[in-house]
């Protein structure tokens, strides 16, 4: 039996998208996160607010692409601030907790707000013209991340089998789609 | 031709990260050899990357109505963390500055400071009965349960954070009112003993009738007593261990005769002072005890 079966079971509801899993997350790991910071790495408290959005950030997206999957090797909040401590790392900053929190693997870095927000243009342009039913599918495989069981089961769709052919179908479309707009 | 080789479910994988090592390192081999396979990747890549812009930026939309919920319960973690030295050098900086120039955190610190003061005397004052009490159960060697100390101390931290989240306010102050204090602090003296003779008998008399007064609530009776029986002491031939026990118990009890009585001034904070400052007094803890609750929050 899994060391964190507490936190795996926590991360398969953060998996499955639901607001009030996101939520309460995000309430349980924001004090903890921001004195860590503050106190370890003398940020102020501005500055703790803000890593602490960075980090969620980049742990939502690795929840998101199933980078962090069950069996788990550390809980959800030593991953959460393993991730701080490698923003940090990356701009140059440094902390006194060397080994007590284990590396993660991150992104270099998180894309300025300016660039997120031509990355997020262009696909709401082609969800426009691609159609309700590849649009209502590709929403919740690539911004809910459900998995394909839950794809069908809120589609009413019987076969996974079918989603996954549908869901590449759309992803095809789309890639057309953009071809064209460029 | 790429899409023969490479199907979409695996370029998808790939943009994803989702490939083993050998596949991912193959499929970036063919992407620096072939131009076209390169274009439809970086597709792929850029709509995904889209699709993961628009989640984050449906969830920072989200975190910043969450926060917007927290902020008051920020401040107040903040304080608590500066109280508590649980905040680097700047952050403490940050706390102090807007003490100087925000009005409303700073009547936030003040209150919080007072009643974290308040629950840490609270504490200290519950811990220091139950380690009397200890004593007293290890005295008479009654056969109890051993309870390791720390399980003792956190049950008594529960029930105190269960008094007062659910006990509330008015019944806290209510606990530490002059009344409720002395009825905590007085005790019924032992008297009797082997002192001999009629000045003596008289005194016994006399000490008997003020713990009367006492225990009968007629506090301005007992506070003359107490009064004349501390000035008849001095002349009265005592044993020195008996005379001790007589000192101190007057001393104590014109005290708590004040306390219930409501006439607690200068005069009662400096004897108070006194008594638990001196480490042979009898009543030193009890004295230190009331000390903190005359200065508790609760009051």
């Amino acid at each position: 039996m899994s060391k964190y079966r507490e936190d795996e079971d926590r991360l398969e509801e953060l998996q499955s998208g639901s607001d009030l899993a996101w939520k309460s997350f995000y309430e349980d790991m924001r004090s903890p996160f921001r004195m860590f910071f503050m106190k370890r790495a003398s940020l102020g408290p501005e500055e703790a607010g803000q890593l602490f959005h960075d980090t969620m950030i980049i742990f939502h997206r690795n929840v998101l692409r199933r980078k962090l999957v069950a069996p788990l090797k550390s809980s959800l909040k030593t991953y959460l601030f393993g991730i701080g401590k490698n923003v940090l790392r990356k701009e140059g900053r440094k902390g006194d907790w060397e080994a007590e929190i284990p590396e993660v693997s991150i992104e270099a870095a998180i894309e300025s707000v300016h660039e997120r927000a031509a990355k997020a243009d262009l696909v709401r342009r082609l969800l426009a013209k691609i159609g309700e039913s590849c649009r209502e599918l590709l929403e919740l495989v690539y911004l809910k991340g459900y998995v394909m069981e839950a794809v069908a089961k809120e589609l009413g769709i019987t076969n996974e089998g079918t989603v996954r052919k549908r869901k590449f179908d759309c992803l095809k479309k789309m890639r057309l789609l953009l071809e064209e707009d460029r | 031709m790429d899409e023969k080789v490479y199907t979409l479910e695996e370029i998808e994988a790939f943009c994803l990260g989702r490939l083993p090592t050998e596949k991912q390192k193959a499929i970036e081999e063919r992407i620096a050899e072939d131009e076209s396979f390169q274009h439809r990747v970086g597709l792929i890549r850029s709509i995904l990357e889209g699709f993961l812009a628009m989640a984050t930026e449906d969830l920072e939309e989200k975190m910043n109505s969450w926060s917007g919920g927290l902020a008051a319960q920020e401040d107040e973690e903040l304080i608590e963390w500066y109280l508590t030295d649980e905040l680097g050098p700047k952050a403490k900086q940050y706390v102090e500055e807007r003490r100087k120039t925000d009005t409303a955190f700073d009547t936030l610190f003040q209150s919080q400071k007072r009643l974290l003061e308040g629950l840490d005397a609270i504490q200290t004052d519950a811990f220091a009965n139950q380690l009397t009490a200890w004593e007293r159960e290890a005295q008479e060697e009654t056969p109890v349960r051993s309870l390791n100390p720390w399980i003792k101390r956190l049950s008594i931290a529960a029930s105190i954070a269960l008094l007062v989240s659910i006990g509330g306010w008015g019944y806290m102050k209510n606990q530490y009112s002059n009344q409720k204090l002395f009825a905590s602090l007085y005790q019924s003296p032992n008297i009797g003993g082997t002192l001999g003779g009629a000045t003596i008998d008289q005194f016994k008399e006399e000490f008997s009738a003020a713990h009367r007064s006492l225990q009968g609530g007629e506090y301005a009776v007992a506070i003359r007593q107490f009064t004349t029986l501390s000035n008849e002491l001095e002349g009265l031939e005592l044993d020195p261990l008996a005379k001790t026990y007589y000192e101190q118990n007057v001393d104590w009890s014109l005290l708590l005769a004040k306390l219930a009585g409501n006439q607690i001034n200068d005069g009662f904070r400096s004897e108070l002072a006194r008594i638990a400052g001196d480490e042979s007094h009898e009543y030193r803890l009890q004295a230190s005890s009331l000390q903190k609750k005359l200065d508790s929050f609760w009051r």
